[in-house]
């Protein structure tokens, strides 16, 4: 097992019904990266990281998250990631601020720390003067940025973030890249998925491209890259034509 | 457009069986017994045929009524409830109203509800055929009568779509629309009572005549009592009013077509509470979130409330036959059905119970968390029960014993649901939506897991509901004696309970979130 490796993924297999959505994925996000997630829509990027979260049972592979199996020790390996899932109602019928104070003390902090740590990340991520709303009323970007706030309050190792920019506006944005720029600096390491090539150029050393279920590009961001733009590439990969149809009608 | 908006409808109504095969089932059953309910009011109004013209009047009218009022009133109570042809979906089509409103009016009919409702119209004819001019009569009034009705639907819910699509008017029409139906269901338990005056009742019905939810269904008995002209009048007026209240219909969704406003957001004051100043750690966080919960999901209120009609109901029936001794056991029946419910919490979850699953909260951690709130909750309300219902019986003294029996079935309930909910998981359906729908396919489910739940609940119950009763006939000493074995062995199953239901939990966290995610 390498120690080195902040998330290993071994051969992972998930099939609903008749679609295999994960076939023998291998993956290993080596310590302090911060690993960009890429794949066309339906390729299997959710599936993978539930997978590596605990929330779907794979029906083959292993799962180690900075050396403990997520499925044999549950507890620790959890104890040491922070996720943004996607497509998840959180407890919606708590006021955003009730909702942090809640993932803290749910991992054991004490309250003193959860509360000061609270206010600080309401405060980063804009969202203070929201903080006594119930969540269930927030705009998606807000529901992203409380959702984000709930996975870094115990001060996370490795950091799972599934689409973590979508509907946020750009100063916030701005505002979670510096925040997970200090948690790599910090050592920790950060994945993300994402659909937007130039936010993972700009923000990722290392990125996978997941095509039908399994992986068929990673490593370093330049050996991926080739000499080429990431969307070249990316393209080449997953197999779809840059050519664009012409649509004369449309000029009319 | 008005085959194109029919088939639009028609096209939505069959998507909308391309569910899982359960869900399919629990569909058609829905439609069946819509159909049937429509069925045998069309049958109600044929054999209406053979009444004499007062009665068939007297009985017709505020059926009419009661039809026009319901299609009006049910859209903006119970949302959900055929939102597919929603004006606000074509505000950014180049269409004009005038030409909208004949073929979504069609459209509205196009659906169990509909088709049900011109049943019932359709067989008003029948009633009336005392005579070329009645029958005539009742053609035309049928006919104003079922346009009416989709008329009235579509005018509140355009009127009010503003206000319908805040939430909190969604999920306070969803708590109304339970209590007004459990009313419903209560008032003939009260009527039977008192000897009804008949004069009254006519005097009633006449006036609805002349309302316009009335008018159209009142014209036919004029005709047929020689009163023709006034019956023709009658038809003019509701006539009038269907075409005065389709222009200002015209005019509503022009104003629905060029500004489609969404809900706000509401702003949740959240003072300082006891909540506050709970313990740390996983358990009371569990405790105080759910406590939360009991008080802002109305989907716990809904359940409570369910509680609450359920025991008086029985209570209602049992004291117009004179018998007030069945009192006797509301402090056991509250215990158990509440425990009951607590069984619904993880499906209340739903999605959310991701976040226990994500941060690796112990199985046991949750079960004593929900346990605690819910235990908080419940005691005083089956602690109230009980000993009311010693005291309705007319057998105050029995409290010991009634109380003993109450808090076992409520701590055997709770234990019960701890591992039930973690067995035998199921969806519910979300806050603010239909109540009355269920959740397709989890039906099946969560009626083996709450029978499974009573039948548990109530074995443990038992002992202390047998010598509650042993207390009642014969045996004095099993009064107090049932309130000590309570003490003890309440808490008791509550803790097995939570043992093994938090080590189910461990076990089967996904599988649990993939059964009551469902829901969406």
């Amino acid at each position: 097992m390498t120690v080195g490796a902040a998330l290993l993924l071994t051969d992972l297999w998930k099939r609903f019904g008749e679609k295999v959505a994960v076939a023998g994925l291998n993956l290993t996000v080596p310590a302090g990266s911060f690993y960009g997630l890429l794949g066309p829509n339906g390729a299997g990027k959710t599936t993978t990281l539930s997978l590596a979260t605990g929330l779907l049972r794979p029906d083959a592979g292993t799962v180690h998250i900075l050396g403990h199996d997520v499925w044999r020790d549950p507890v620790t390996a959890k104890s040491l990631i922070g996720v943004l899932p996607d497509g998840v109602k959180l407890f919606d019928r708590l006021s955003g601020r009730e909702l942090v104070i809640y993932h803290g003390l749910l991992r054991g902090m004490d309250r003193p720390t959860v509360l000061h740590r609270t206010d600080e990340l309401l405060d980063t991520l804009g969202l203070t003067e929201d903080r006594d709303s119930l969540v269930i009323d927030y705009s998606a970007g807000m529901t992203k940025k409380i959702a984000l706030a709930c996975a870094l309050i115990h001060a996370p190792k490795l950091l799972l973030l599934d689409e973590p920019f979508e509907a946020v506006d750009p100063v916030s944005a701005a505002a979670i890249r510096a925040i997970l720029l200090q948690v790599v600096v910090g050592g920790g390491t950060v994945v993300l998925s994402s659909h937007v090539m130039e936010l993972v150029e700009r923000l990722c050393d290392h990125v996978a491209i997941v095509h039908l279920g399994r992986i068929v590009a990673a490593g370093p961001l330049d050996d991926v890259r080739a000499g080429a733009t990431l969307e070249q590439r990316f393209a080449e990969r997953v197999g779809a034509s840059t050519e664009t149809v012409d649509l004369e009608w449309l000029r009319s | 457009m008005v085959a194109l908006l029919v088939s639009l409808k028609l096209r939505l109504l069959r998507g909308s069986l391309r569910g899982s095969l359960s869900q399919r089932i629990g569909l058609i059953l829905a439609a069946l017994g819509g159909l049937g309910l429509g069925l045998s009011g069309a049958a109600g109004m044929v054999a209406l045929r053979w009444a004499p013209v007062d009665l068939a009047s007297a009985v017709l009218v505020p059926a009419g009524t009661v039809l026009v009022t319901g299609w009006a009133v049910v859209p903006l109570l119970i949302s959900g409830v055929d939102q597919t042809l929603d004006p606000a979906r074509f505000a950014l089509l180049p269409v004009s109203s005038r030409r909208l409103v004949p073929g979504l009016l069609l459209a509205g009919l196009v659906g169990v509800p509909g088709l049900a409702t011109a049943l019932v119209a359709a067989a008003t004819v029948v009633t009336w055929s005392r005579g070329v001019v009645p029958v005539l009569l009742a053609i035309g009034s049928a006919a104003v009568g079922l346009l009416m009705c989709v008329l009235a639907s579509r005018l509140t819910t355009t009127a009010a779509a503003r206000v319908i699509s805040s939430r909190r008017f969604r999920e306070l029409g969803t708590v109304l629309s339970v209590v007004l139906l459990t009313a419903f269901a209560l008032w003939p338990l009260l009527l039977d009572e008192h000897d009804v005056d008949y004069d009254q009742v006519e005097a009633v019905y006449a006036a609805l005549g002349w309302t316009p939810m009335g008018l159209a269904w009142a014209a036919p008995a004029d005709a047929a009592t020689g009163h023709l002209w006034r019956g023709v009048a009658r038809l003019g007026i509701a006539a009038g009013i269907v075409v005065l209240g389709a222009l200002v219909w015209t005019v509503l969704l022009d104003r629905a077509l060029t500004d489609t406003a969404s809900g706000g957001m509401s702003r949740a004051r959240v003072g300082s509470s006891v909540l506050e100043h709970l313990p740390d750690g996983p358990v009371w966080a569990v405790a105080g979130r759910s406590l939360r919960y009991w008080r802002r999901d109305p989907r716990y209120l809904i359940a409570l409330a369910g509680i609450v009609v359920g025991t008086l109901l029985p209570l209602l029936l049992s004291w117009s036959t004179g018998s007030r001794i069945i009192a006797v056991g509301m402090g056991p029946f509250v215990g158990i059905m509440f425990g009951i419910a607590t069984g619904n919490d993880v499906g209340y979850d739903g999605s959310a119970f991701t976040t226990h699953l994500l941060l690796g909260v112990r199985g046991k951690t949750d079960r004593w968390g929900r346990a605690l709130a819910a235990v908080a909750v419940g005691l005083p309300l089956v602690a109230v029960a009980s000993v009311a219902g010693a005291v309705l019986s007319g057998h105050g003294p029995l409290w010991p014993a009634s109380l003993g029996a109450g808090t076992a079935g409520l701590f055997g309930g709770i234990g019960a649901a701890a591992i039930g909910s973690a067995l035998l998981p199921y969806p519910v359906p979300e806050a603010g939506s239909n109540p009355f729908n269920g959740t397709g396919g989890g039906g099946a489910r969560a009626a083996l897991a709450q029978g499974a739940v009573f039948s548990v609940a109530s074995a443990f119950a038992a002992p202390s509901v047998g010598l509650l009763i042993a207390a009642l006939c014969c045996w004095p000493p099993a009064n107090w004696l049932g309130l000590v074995l309570s003490l003890v062995t309440a808490p008791l199953a509550l803790w097995a309970g939570i043992e093994i239901g938090g080590v189910v939990m461990d076990d089967r966290g996904p599988e649990i979130l993939a059964s009551v995610r469902k829901s969406t």
